[in-house]
């Protein structure tokens, strides 16, 4: 890890609720606190994680997740929003690219409307320059409606699931 | 470098099976899966991958890539196909190219491809599963294939198995090494250095029209940068194909 890394993971901290993330490598192991975090100073139980670019500190491990989004309303309010319709959360494209509701196009798809879908459940594939990307949900929830047509192309941060929680 | 090793006598496709035992977690990074024979080896979405058994390396090697998931997947994939390319060229004595975007030719002929496959939550890169099939000892393709090549084909000698899987190993894991401490530079220029047709006038294809071009750059998200008659073009994979019967020609 490089000075303008460790300055961009400090950035990143600093924006984020993380009161502590520790980064073991080889020969090389650093760990940034928040000042004004209530928990400074507890003891550092966990193993090492590799950085998080972005707010939660996720271990790379099939634990159950907390789901982190906030809900959101839904992206096309076309028809008049109910207060359920308030609460559905939206799974969005990470990256640009092609989306896939299949591993390949002889298997069935990963979901469908109408099924339960929990944390670090594989939703899609999204293809991009030959690499191929499955996002797993963030969230627990039944499938409401698949917003994107199998094998046709997505921008970054559109909306491809509709997700009722349960 | 040393790594664990899970050396299978024959799997659908060592892809596959790395996706699968991810799921379970427990490997550290850096792990291979090896296959001696696959039966569903995968290139690209429905293209499969043919292998006389025992003949060639058919690895999978499993990385935890969180540390650069603010940067373009892509320049993982130069990364590889970088470390692959250097690894076979140390092998063999000789010059191999990167095709646009990551398979590795020899001449106009192709030696070997890379398929990855990565795991997000989020905006989280968990995992990548970097799936390489390496033609090694094998001494015949099937006809249809369009222009295959192995290593002992180049140059009349046999390898082992487990020297090549070495030499790519290190090659690629040094790459993928700069890639977490920030040396994204040195290693697009590597990719370019390297990139079949370069610079040079050749014949593509794309929507049944057959044109000349001239490659110039692939860009950091993986865009093919081509000057045609009709001008600068960008190109997605899977939108260009390249015409092979038709040899390229250096600038004049």
């Amino acid at each position: 890890m490089d000075f303008k890394q460790i300055q961009e993971l400090i950035k990143l901290v600093s924006k984020s609720n993380i009161c502590e993330i520790s980064i073991e490598e080889e020969n090389f192991k650093i760990t940034i606190k928040q000042k004004d975090h209530p928990s400074e100073g507890a003891p550092l139980v966990q193993p090492a994680y590799p950085m998080v670019p972005t707010m939660a500190a996720v271990p790379p491990s099939p634990l159950p997740m907390p789901a982190t989004p906030a809900p959101q309303p839904a992206a096309q309010p076309a028809a008049p929003a109910s207060a359920k319709e308030e609460n559905y959360i939206t799974i969005k494209s990470p990256m640009i690219g092609t989306f896939y509701r299949s591993p390949s196009p002889d298997k069935p798809p990963f979901v469908n409307v109408g099924d339960e879908i929990k944390p670090g459940q594989v939703v899609c594939i999204i293809e991009a320059m030959k690499l191929f990307n499955e996002i797993e949900s963030e969230v627990s929830g039944r499938i409401v409606k698949v917003l994107v047509e199998d094998a046709s192309p997505v921008e970054f941060d559109q909306p491809l699931f509709l997700v009722e929680p349960v | 470098m040393e790594f664990v090793l899970i050396r299978l006598d024959e799997v659908d496709s060592t892809n596959n099976y790395a996706m699968a035992r991810i799921q379970h977690g427990g490997l550290p990074e850096g792990t291979v899966i090896q296959a001696l024979q696959q039966h569903a080896g995968r290139g690209q979405r429905n293209k499969g991958w043919i292998s006389e058994p025992r003949a060639n390396l058919l690895v999978s090697i499993i990385l935890k890539p969180a540390v650069i998931s603010h940067q373009p997947p892509f320049l993982l994939s130069m990364a590889v196909a970088a470390g692959l390319r250097e690894a076979v060229a140390r092998i063999c004595q000789q010059d191999f190219y990167i095709k646009w975007t990551n398979d590795l030719y020899w001449n106009d002929r192709k030696a070997g491809g890379i398929l990855i496959e990565n795991t997000w939550k989020g905006q989280y890169w968990q995992y990548a599963v970097v799936g390489i099939g390496l033609n090694v000892n094998q001494k015949q393709f099937p006809p249809e294939l369009p222009n295959p090549v192995s290593l002992t084909q180049i140059t009349g000698k046999e390898y082992e198995l487990q020297d090549v899987l070495q030499e790519v190993y290190d090659q690629i894991m040094k790459r993928y090494r700069d890639l977490q401490g920030g040396k994204t530079q040195e290693l697009v220029q590597e990719y370019h250095q390297w990139l079949y047709r370069k610079d040079r006038e050749a014949w593509y294809e794309s929507d049944g029209q057959r044109f000349r071009g001239i490659i110039r750059e692939v860009q950091p998200d993986g865009h093919l940068i081509m000057d045609t008659a009709e001008g600068r073009k960008s190109w997605a994979f899977g939108q260009l194909e390249f015409v092979l019967d038709q040899p390229a020609t250096p600038l004049s």
